[in-house]
Order: structure tokens, then C-alpha cells, then sequence
């Protein structure tokens, strides 16, 4: 059959537009790396073979003076890189010439955000514009080429504690964002925007109200209460539900400052018309006896309708957490045995592999990092914690790698005490954090773990010297790759775990690495800016290492 | 308690216009018999402390949020201005600017006085204190212009 050359332009343009079409060409278009958030590339230009020669093609420095936790994925769309830095200045780099096309620094007003500044990166949307949200709780929408602002929209009033700190997500033209501040008594939502004239879709509240509320959701009948679960699969959760009962006429408003941020980037399925999320910690974070119930859909995974921004299913991890391990890494699509799974890596120490169509588990991983004591209840003298509460995974984005079926977690070991006394008063510390005191004489280390989705099995693991947050990427060429506070940027085998190659970039890689190709080549790009909660130190270099020029040029 | 609260701080900025006072002290009285009944502590607002706070219900709470940032933010306004309406005013211009000295929502502030007094030891601590502390540990407006 004949097509004709209109055809032929129109596939072009669609080819052009379409984010999925680009990445197919080498680019990385969205934070996730594809909509299923897999962070795995099909690029294999890069070998178990030639890791090795691997070493640093450009760097780009943002110049900020003003330094936080640098937790930026790159977008690279036809030539260009798009960086973020802490405090919201957004830029763009010519991978050609190397030099920056240009830079917008977004103006904050009131902020506040509980774990040291951040942003980690844009969405983009056909090429033409990309979307950032900010510390300030605004969605600002920029001119790829030129950086000027198209639309600025406030998503929430960030003096009651809202702000922004993830990527936005973009499907089809609209752009999905949610909001942090489970710390601050918010109730929490993730909001569709029109792309192009930032007119509000539609909102999806993380904190279902009660019957006879205007924002009532039929898939929590009991409101945030839920089915006052007594266990976590089966885990004892040590609840008093009898007193949480009695107590609940009390605290009958509770939920409407339930906390509940969607602070991670979320995953769709097209096919689904669905958007996966993760909900993170009820407010207050730590003492339960003011919020009985479950406080859904707090350390959820929740499955919301991508065009009526409906709740489709939930799946709760914590059911009433009193001890920060919610749900914050970003939920991954795949497929196990054929069926279609939403892969999530708990700061409890779990993988969840649980059915996309459903919600229903479909397994629960090995630890992936020592466990002990878990749901234990804080004491006097204070009850041995494992894992501490940055978990676990913390927002560290998983990759995983579809055809081994294995997802590759970057996690932290920090034994804690949690007490409920004599916890000394640290001016200018965030109060928090002294729920959760680090046992005196007690190592703390970072585990890089391959999980097999397939049997829930721990495949292979890696210890490095300090607890892990940042990310990881998997490629086709047989690699994973991730990095470390004191600098270090690892490749290891997917397969076997064996670390091939390493490079330290002067400040702690703490941020997901990405992969792109560019003038024929592939390169992998990692934002080295360390870590403000975790004291890694503080810089503002994007690497991008690629093979020397004459392999390359083999290739 | 929460119009002592707001009272207190106004008289501490030496206002001259004492009718504007007495509506403050008159809103936050309405306001603390409305929303803490019962449970107003005995001792002096200065000495109110985490045991207080442990005793108050989430509205109560709200309610002594609501009106200590009336009371600081009057008292602030008060400071720059030589009439009723220059508080009113600078009142608004401190609303625009986001310059108040204690910025954010009163829910925010009830959930960070939660936290801090989870803990025994720092319930003898006043509150007007835990305020101070809370109101240092949550930053401020900045840029990546401004180090």
C-alpha cells in the first residue's frame, strides 16, 4: 500500500511531538526516563565491556551560589539538557557548544519545606515547553527555547506549608503535580493542569474526607479512618484500635490537616488511563493519638484515573504510621509473568509488587535492608529501630530493568533508638529528627540492591561506606548505575552486581542518573550536589561521562 | 488565652490607640471562650507551657495559634505606625510583602508545637518560647541570587 507524502508529514510530526517517539531517538524526556517511571534505557552503546574507558565528556556548572540538596535529573530533548537547581532556577545547556541557552530563576516568596531545599527536575511537553514547581507551591510553565515564563499558577498557599520538589509528570497535555508538606498539618492533593493555559483539570485529594463532604471518595466509604487495619500484611502494628475508636468524635476534624504529600514523581499506563502515586506520611508524623483511623491514603500507592482524576484503587503499606515509613520512592510500571505490576521500594524495607489492574499484592520482597523491631512503639528508654526513619528506600527512584526483571534500589542502614523522652533541644535543628536518635557506636551504611521481582528475592547486593539516597538508572548495555554521598559514581553489572567502574565527582552524587545519545553516542549524566539532610557534601556540578571519542566513534 | 496573648504583645509595643487594644483583647477572649472551653489553663499566658498545650484539644490549639500570630502580627504592624490606620495599613503591606515576622498558617504552627512537645523534658518550656524556636527552624524567603 501507497502511503502518501501527507502521511508521511503527519507520522513525522507525531514522531517529532510525541515524548515517547524522542526517547526511542535517545533522548530523555521525562524524570522517569518513560511514563512507567522504569529509569531503563535501551541504549547499550555503553558495555559491560567498555565501562571501563568511561570518563567525564562535560561538565556544566550551575554557578548558584546558594547550594542545597542537588536532586536534579536532567531532561535532554533534541540536543538540549534541562537542569534544576535547589532553589528553583531552571536552565538549559547546547550539548553542542556546551554553552547555556539560558536560565530563569524563579522569585520565591514564603517558603517551607521540611528536608533541606530541592527541586529534581521539569517535565516537558511536545519539545516546546517545559513545567517546574517550586519551593513556593507555584507550577511555573517556561518556552523550551527561550526560557520565558508561559503561565505561573499557585497550587497551594505555601504559608500553610505547601511547596513543590518534584518533577512534573506530563500526559497527553496535561501536567500533573502534587504537593509536599506532610510535616506542616496540609491535606494533601495531586492537581492536572492544562499545558498550555494552566487551567486546572482536575484535583485529586490524598486525604479522602467523610461522607457529606464536597470531596468525598467513594473508594474510602469510611473517609481517612479506613477499615482500621490491625496489621501491615502480616505485621503486627501494635494499634490501641479500641482507644483510636473512642477517641475518633475528638479528632473528628483530624483529616482535614492530614498530611499526605505526593511528593515523587508519578508513573501511567496508557493503557490504563492510569496514574500511580505514592502518598507519603500522615501529620503529625509521629504521634498518632491525635489522628486515629488508618489515615488513608497516607503510605499508600494509589491508583487515580488519569482523565477523571478519580481514585481507582489503593493499596496501603502503613496502615496509621507513627514512625515515618511511608511511601515516597516513585512507583514504577512494569511487567512480571506477563501481568501488568506497580513496583514500589518502601522505606519499611520492602519492594510491593502489586497488580496495576487491581491494587491487589502480588508479592512483598525480601528486606533490602536489615530489619528489626518493625513496628515497635517508642519507649523510655528508647526501642531499637531498624529500619531508621529515612527508611529503607527513601525518595530514591528505583530502575528496573524489564527484561531481568530485576529492580535495582539504593537504600539506607541507619540503626535507631526511638524514644519518647530526654531528647535535648537543638536550636535551629528540625524538631523531627530528634524523635529518632542514631545509636551511638553502631555503623550506618548504604545497600545497592538488585530485587528480582519474579520470586521477591534478593538477587545480589552491595554495601558502600555511607546510607544511600540519590537513585538508580539500568541500560540495556548491562549496567546500573548510581552514586554515593562521599562523591563516588558507580556502574556495576545488572547482572551480577560487580562494580566496574567508579568516578567521584567532588560532591556527593545524590541524585538519579540518567542516560541520553547525542551526535551518535551515548552518555550518562549525573547531578553531583550532595545532600543537605544527610550532610553530604554541597555542590553544583552535572556530569556527563561518555566513552572516548575515537571508541565512540567505532561504535 | 489567646486574646491575654494578643493583648499582651500589643501593650508591649506601646500603642497609643487603646480602643484598637481593647478589640483585640475582646476577639481573642470571644475567641478562647468559643474554642477552649473548659480548659484554659490557670497560670499566666507567659508561663503557659508544653503541659498546657498537652491538655488542649486541636481546636484549642488552633485557636491559641490564631491568636498569638494576631497578636505578633499587630504588634509588628504597630511598631511602624503612628495611628490606627497606619496598623491597619502596615498590616497589609506586611500581608503582600510576606514580612511578618511569623509568616505561615496557624495549622502549620500547631503541627510543628506538636512535634516539639512530643517530648517530656521540653514541657516546663513556655510556649511563646516553643513559637520562637518552631518560627527559626522554618526558613525563610530566599533565592539562588540571594546567598
Amino acid at each position: 500500500m501507497r502511503i502518501s507524502s501527507r502521511w508521511w508529514l503527519a507520522l513525522a510530526l507525531v514522531a517529532v511531538a510525541s515524548p515517547a517517539a524522542a526517547q526511542g531517538a535517545g533522548d530523555w524526556t521525562t524524570y522517569g526516563g518513560n511514563d512507567w517511571n522504569q529509569r531503563y534505557s535501551k541504549l547499550k552503546v555503553i558495555t559491560t565491556a567498555n565501562v571501563s574507558q568511561l570518563g567525564a565528556r562535560m561538565v556544566f556548572q550551575t554557578g548558584i551560589a546558594k547550594l542545597g540538596s542537588f536532586e536534579n535529573t536532567p531532561l535532554v530533548v533534541d540536543g538540549t539538557m534541562y537542569v534544576t537547581t535547589p532553589y528553583n532556577t531552571a536552565m538549559a545547556y547546547d550539548l553542542n557548544t556546551h554553552k547555556e541557552l539560558w536560565r530563569y530563576e524563579h522569585k520565591l516568596g514564603t517558603t517551607i519545606y521540611c528536608c533541606g531545599p530541592n527541586n529534581r527536575g521539569l517535565g516537558i511537553h511536545g519539545g516546546a515547553h517545559v513545567y517546574m514547581g517550586t519551593l513556593d507551591a507555584h507550577l511555573v510553565a517556561l518556552d523550551a527555547k527561550t526560557g520565558k515564563v508561559l503561565w505561573d499558577k499557585e497550587v497551594a498557599d505555601p504559608s500553610y506549608g505547601y511547596s513543590i520538589t518534584h518533577a512534573p509528570l506530563v500526559i497527553g497535555d496535561n501536567v500533573i503535580v502534587g504537593v509536599s508538606g506532610g510535616e506542616y498539618g496540609i491535606r494533601g492533593h495531586v492537581t492536572a493542569y492544562n499545558a498550555m493555559s494552566g487551567e486546572q483539570v482536575w484535583r485529586w485529594y490524598s486525604i479522602p474526607a467523610p461522607k457529606g463532604d464536597a470531596t468525598f471518595d467513594d473508594k474510602a466509604p469510611n473517609g481517612w479512618w479506613g477499615t482500621w487495619a490491625p496489621k501491615a500484611e502480616t505485621n503486627d502494628l501494635h494499634r490501641d484500635i479500641a482507644k483510636e475508636k473512642a477517641d475518633s468524635a475528638k479528632y473528628a476534624d483530624a483529616w482535614q490537616k492530614g498530611g499526605g504529600g505526593v511528593w515523587t514523581t508519578p508513573a501511567y499506563d496508557k493503557d490504563l488511563n492510569t496514574i500511580f502515586v505514592s502518598v507519603g506520611n500522615p501529620s503529625p508524623d509521629l504521634d498518632g493519638s491525635v489522628r486515629p483511623g488508618d489515615n488513608l491514603y497516607t503510605d499508600a500507592i494509589v491508583a487515580i484515573d488519569a482523565t477523571s482524576g478519580k481514585t481507582k484503587w489503593y493499596y496501603q503499606t502503613v496502615p496509621h504510621d507513627v514512625w515515618d515509613l511511608d511511601a515516597t520512592s516513585p512507583p514504577v510500571v512494569t511487567t512480571v509473568g506477563g501481568k501488568k505490576v506497580v513496583v514500589h521500594a518502601g522505606k519499611t524495607g520492602w519492594v510491593y509488587v502489586l497488580d496495576a489492574a487491581t491494587g491487589k499484592l502480588v508479592r512483598r520482597s525480601d528486606n533490602f535492608v536489615p530489619q528489626e523491631n518493625m513496628f515497635a512503639l517508642p519507649s523510655d528508654k528508647g526501642t531499637r529501630m531498624l529500619p531508621g526513619a529515612n527508611g529503607g528506600s527513601e525518595w530514591s527512584p528505583i530502575a528496573v530493568d524489564p527484561n531481568s526483571g530485576y529492580a535495582f534500589v539504593a537504600a539506607l542502614h541507619q540503626p535507631m533508638n526511638y524514644i519518647t523522652h530526654n531528647a535535648p533541644l537543638e536550636k535551629g535543628k528540625l524538631w523531627l529528627g530528634s524523635a529518632f536518635v542514631a545509636i551511638p557506636g553502631e555503623e550506618q551504611y548504604g545497600l545497592y540492591s538488585a530485587v528480582d521481582l519474579k520470586t521477591g528475592k534478593i538477587a545480589w547486593q552491595n554495601k558502600v561506606p555511607q546510607p544511600m539516597m540519590g537513585g538508580a538508572l539500568a541500560t540495556a548495555g548491562g549496567l546500573t548505575f548510581t552514586g554515593e554521598g562521599n562523591g563516588n559514581f558507580n556502574a556495576y553489572s545488572s547482572r551480577s552486581g560487580k562494580l566496574l567502574w567508579t568516578f567521584n565527582g567532588g560532591a556527593g552524587c545524590n541524585s538519579a542518573p540518567m542516560t541520553f545519545m547525542h551526535g551518535g553516542e551515548q552518555f550518562i549524566a549525573v547531578a553531583c550536589g550532595g545532600n543537605f539532610q544527610l550532610s553530604y557534601p554541597l555542590g553544583n556540578s552535572v556530569y556527563v561521562f561518555g566513552l572516548p571519542k575515537r571508541t565512540a566513534m567505532k561504535k | 488565652m489567646s486574646g491575654f496573648l494578643a493583648g499582651r504583645f500589643v501593650c508591649a509595643m506601646a500603642v497609643t490607640r487603646w480602643w484598637w487594644m481593647t478589640l483585640v483583647l475582646v476577639a481573642g477572649s470571644v475567641l478562647a471562650t468559643s474554642a477552649w472551653p473548659g480548659q484554659a489553663p490557670e497560670r499566666h499566658w507567659l508561663g503557659v507551657n508544653g503541659t498546657d498545650w498537652k491538655r488542649m484539644g486541636p481546636d484549642a490549639r488552633l485557636a491559641y495559634v490564631e491568636g498569638f500570630l494576631a497578636g505578633a502580627a499587630v504588634s509588628q504592624a504597630a511598631a511602624g505606625a503612628r495611628d490606627s490606620a497606619g496598623v491597619r495599613t502596615g498590616l497589609e503591606q506586611l500581608s503582600r510583602s510576606g514580612r511578618f515576622r511569623f509568616p505561615f498558617a496557624a495549622n502549620v504552627y500547631a503541627s510543628r508545637l506538636s512535634d516539639f512537645y512530643w517530648w517530656k523534658n521540653h514541657l516546663p518550656l513556655p510556649t511563646w518560647y516553643a513559637f520562637l524556636e518552631v518560627n527559626t527552624t522554618l526558613g525563610r524567603p530566599i533565592s539562588d541570587s540571594v546567598p
